[in-house]
């Protein structure tokens, strides 16, 4: 028996959302921007990238609003027929896939590095995998509700892990303001992308909101969340460190972490417990990858949501190990952040466009989701 | 392209790959399995413990069946006399033990002995009247049946009630006049309170509703019985707020009753067992109490209590985990002390699960994230400790577990004095031996003393349970170990349901509403609405604030 809906709330939508664009990035951005861009100005191009991504959302609202209750996998084929859909489905598994073993990939290696350097990295993805597996064949229902959760535990202990970086803070560190000019600013838009992958997922969950006319709510605070979160990461970041140690720090967060010391407080090297605690963000967002792949398969095969689940995990398993070193995953991760690009803007864009043109609109059948 | 082909035939990729599949389908084929296995249900003939027999308007031929039901056990008394003036013969059947020897003598045997016609001149004592002079005359009992289903008259008889036989009729009289050896009101002792009515429900399931209707003139107050266990037939009660509880959970309630299959249940535990919705989960998805204030309060949010007869423990349904942290004191002491108080409860929580599993971490895999002078110091206490910190762990929290038992199944005095004498001297000989490290032992104290703090029994023992998986994994992958099982725990939490409603809220329902009792408990003021994660039908307390 379940009491109450068994939809997602517009909550839950707003918590799913930016928890998946929330993920990895805190790490990996403030490097990739710093090496990009090589003023302080990073901060504009995540409002840039922030405002390019309400933009791309807006446009998959009035989309998915216009096929009422289909996901992504099932409207296409209405507007570009069965073949073009059924590609464009496929690809958007298989992008979902490789940000999922991105992810997870990601976290393994910072794990590794920071907390278990002795145990292979095998044994650290494999058991996430198997948390992961746990939630995944609940269906989204219980994966919405994990999130909703445990994103406002993981935003607190963001804020204050940051908020003590202000120790270090010098404000000279941000100067000046567009000293080079506009044009480094749009040469760090592409990270930002990269960062804000995931917001694609929207095609797919708008069909499953309670309220799907809330969607445009959920598109702006979704995507404010992470935005805010990123700013204010990379304001302190860029205060704490200057854009040129930046560039030659691994990990530069853990170095803003690293740079500020408090002694005696019951932890002495808050990077670990930060990380320790983000690597639920990461889990969420590798979940809700491998959501959207699963029920993808499931609405193009007759294969059932959970078997394609267990397949899926086989594929994930032997895509975040291709890989060979970190280098080879920035690459990946360099890919995944043009596919963003395709999947935000053109796809929906063209699909959006042909759709007004040919006049299509269709409701789907009011079904419960797994 | 090579690297890929390359990459394709490792072994150790495909091995992986290959464990990281098979273990979660195994899982999941196993608990699916175990579930099955409950659902499957035993068609059997229904059972008759009774046997039928018809009444003959003979009264020799009706004792005689009777004896030969309940056979010749010596508790059961046959009186046999003749009703007043008239010579008609008249039995009496009773349990001796459960019936009011005073009351039977007085207002049953008296006046039927006694009986005489009445002056108006018909004559009463003919058989078609006798039933009405009896009923409207002679006896002088409040709560008087007349029954012909013999397997009625059976079960009534075995629950105390008087049976009147009259010679003629093809009836019987079933006259309550109960009373049985009772065990006083006392203060529950598994849920004292500093401050809050000093009552408990007893075994008797009558004195129990009673209770409850006391607290309330409110007609909307409903008890519907049921009767459990095949054989033993023991009366179960459902008391819910008819205006107030969600029709949908009432119906889940009732089915799952009805559903029940079991021969004889002897406390509330065994319903608990059979009701609750997921049977492999560690969490208590019912609540159980002794405190009528609790199953009060509990009603009037719109959840259900169920009472059982013989035992003094009633059960709330639907649960969530928050209600295992809270205690009904929180909301009769004012707010602010008692916000506070619910706040260290969850930080206790958290502690009796995860405080030796951090030390375990901290000590075998990331002695560089804790202060150096503290490492240091934990190391130089470690010296001589031949085990690694696991074993010690173990070790040392197996003990406390022991005593723990140990207390409880000892006599009072003898028990106390087992658990101060265990503690202080195996933790003081356990370092002197250099077995274990002091502040191991100090962790140890520490997690059981925050494992006491639990209001509810039942948690308690799950987050126990919950703190050696928790060392373990720590055990394992160190701090990474601790924040997976947490997310495991989540991830259960989440997953699972108590009637309907979601384990885990109100921390994934964000109504402003609900958040005003979950970690805080806002002045009573500003609770004007009544959970919404009930779904109750009347959603407002009051009126005004």
């Amino acid at each position: 028996m379940k009491m109450g809906t068994t939809r997602i709330t517009t909550m839950q939508m707003i918590t799913l959302l930016s928890s998946t664009l929330i993920a990895v990035g805190i790490f990996t951005l403030p490097r990739t921007l710093a090496i990009e861009v090589g003023t302080p100005d990073l901060w504009i191009c995540i409002l840039i990238g922030g405002i390019f991504g309400y933009l791309s959302a807006l446009i998959m609202v009035s989309l998915s609003l216009r096929f009422n209750r289909l996901t992504f996998f099932e409207f296409n084929k209405l507007i570009v027929g069965k073949w073009v859909g059924t590609i464009l489905s496929v690809c958007f598994i298989g992008y979902a896939l490789l940000i999922g073993s991105f992810e997870i990939r990601s976290m393994g290696e910072l794990t590794q590095f920071y907390l278990l350097e002795e145990t292979p990295i095998s044994v650290i993805l494999i058991s996430m995998y198997w948390v992961a597996m746990y939630l995944l064949v609940g269906g989204i229902n219980p994966i919405a509700r994990l999130i909703e959760l445990l994103t406002p535990i993981c935003i607190i202990i963001f804020i204050l892990v940051f908020a003590l970086g202000f120790k270090v803070f010098e404000f000279n560190n941000l100067r000046p303001l567009l000293g080079l000019g506009a044009a480094p600013v749009l040469k760090g838009l592409t990270p930002t992308f990269l960062t804000f992958s995931g917001l694609e997922f929207l095609l797919v969950f708008i069909a499953m909101m309670q309220n799907p006319k809330d969607a445009k709510k959920v598109a702006f605070f979704g995507l404010a969340i992470p935005v805010s979160i990123y700013l204010f990461a990379v304001v302190v970041i860029t205060g704490g460190l200057s854009v040129e140690r930046m560039k030659h720090q691994k990990w530069p967060t853990f170095a803003l972490i690293q740079e500020y010391e408090y002694e005696g407080i019951l932890f002495e090297r808050f990077e670990s417990l930060f990380l320790v605690v983000w690597l639920i963000q990461m889990f969420t967002t590798y979940v809700v990858c491998q959501y959207v792949a699963a029920k993808g398969v499931s609405t193009l095969t007759r294969i059932s949501y959970k078997k394609a689940n267990y397949i899926l995990l086989a594929a994930v398993y032997i895509i975040c190990l291709v890989p060979k070193d970190l280098n080879e995953l920035e690459k990946m991760g360099t890919i995944i952040g043009w596919t963003s690009f395709v999947f935000s803007f053109i796809v929906p864009g063209l699909l959006l466009l042909i759709a007004l043109v040919r006049r299509l609109k269709q409701d789907g059948e009011t079904k419960d989701e797994t | 392209m090579g690297n890929i082909l390359e990459f394709l035939i490792r072994t150790d990729v495909w091995l992986g790959t290959i464990v990281v599949v098979l273990v979660p389908i195994g899982f999941t084929v196993l608990s699916n399995k175990l579930k099955e296995l409950r659902k499957k249900t035993h068609k059997r003939k229904e059972q008759h413990f009774i046997q039928d027999f018809t009444l003959s308007p003979k009264i020799s031929v009706n004792v005689e069946q009777i004896k030969a039901i309940v056979g010749d056990s010596s508790d059961i008394i046959f009186r046999q006399f003749k009703l007043g003036m008239d010579n008609r013969s008249c039995s009496i059947v009773h349990i001796d033990g459960l019936v009011d020897q005073h009351l039977l003598q007085q207002s049953i045997l008296h006046p039927l002995l006694n009986a005489k016609q009445a002056k108006s001149g018909l004559n009463f004592f003919k058989t078609e009247s006798i039933k009405d002079y009896l009923l409207l005359h002679t006896i002088e009992v409040s709560d008087v049946k007349v029954v012909k289903e013999t397997d009625k008259i059976i079960r009534q008889l075995l629950s105390g009630s008087v049976l009147l036989l009259v010679d003629g009729l093809a009836e019987v009289f079933v006259l309550s006049v109960k009373k049985w050896i009772l065990r006083g009101m006392e203060e529950p002792i598994t849920e004292t309170l500093v401050r809050g009515p000093r009552m408990g429900f007893i075994e008797n399931l009558r004195d129990n509703t009673a209770m409850l209707r006391r607290m309330t003139s409110d007609p909307n107050l409903t008890f519907e019985d049921f009767e459990v266990g095949e054989r033993t037939k023991r009366q179960l009660t459902v008391t819910y707020l008819k205006d107030i509880a969600n029709e949908k959970l009432l119906e889940e309630v009732k089915d799952r009753i009805n559903n029940l299959d079991i021969d004889h249940a002897a406390e509330t535990g065994y319903i608990e067992q059979l009701i609750e919705d997921d049977y492999l989960s560690i969490f208590p998805q019912v609540q159980s109490t002794e405190r009528p204030d609790r199953v009060m309060a509990a009603i009037l949010e719109g959840r259900i209590a169920i009472l059982l007869d013989g035992t003094p423990y009633a059960l709330i349904v639907p649960t969530t985990f928050s209600m295992m942290l809270q205690s009904p004191e929180d909301y009769y002491e004012r707010w602010i002390p008692m916000s506070l108080i619910r706040m260290l409860r969850y930080v206790a929580a958290f502690l009796s699960v995860f405080l030796p599993s951090f030390y375990i971490a901290f000590v075998s895999f990331h002695q560089g994230l804790i202060p150096t002078d503290l490492a240091l110091a934990i190391a130089g206490t470690r010296l001589g400790v031949p085990f690694p910190t696991i074993i010690e762990a173990l070790l040392m929290e197996v003990s406390i577990e022991l005593l723990r038992e140990a207390g409880l199944r000892l006599p009072r005095p003898v028990g106390q004095t087992v658990g101060l004498v265990g503690a202080l001297i195996i933790g003081e000989a356990a370092v002197q031996a250099g077995l274990v490290s002091p502040i191991m032992v100090i962790v140890v104290a520490a997690t059981a003393i925050a494992s006491f703090v639990s209001p509810q029994y039942g948690a308690g023992i799950a987050l126990r349970v919950l703190r050696f998986l928790a060392m373990f994994s720590a055990a394992f992958l160190g701090l990474y170990g601790i924040s997976l099982f947490f997310l495991a725990i989540c991830v259960h939490t989440v997953k699972l349901r108590s009637f309907g409603v979601p384990y885990i809220t109100p921390g994934t329902l964000y109504s402003k509403d609900d958040w005003k009792d979950f970690f805080l408990r806002m002045p009573l003021f500003t609770m004007r609405k009544r959970p919404a994660e009930y779904f109750p039908k009347d959603q407002i307390r009051r009126k005004k604030y």
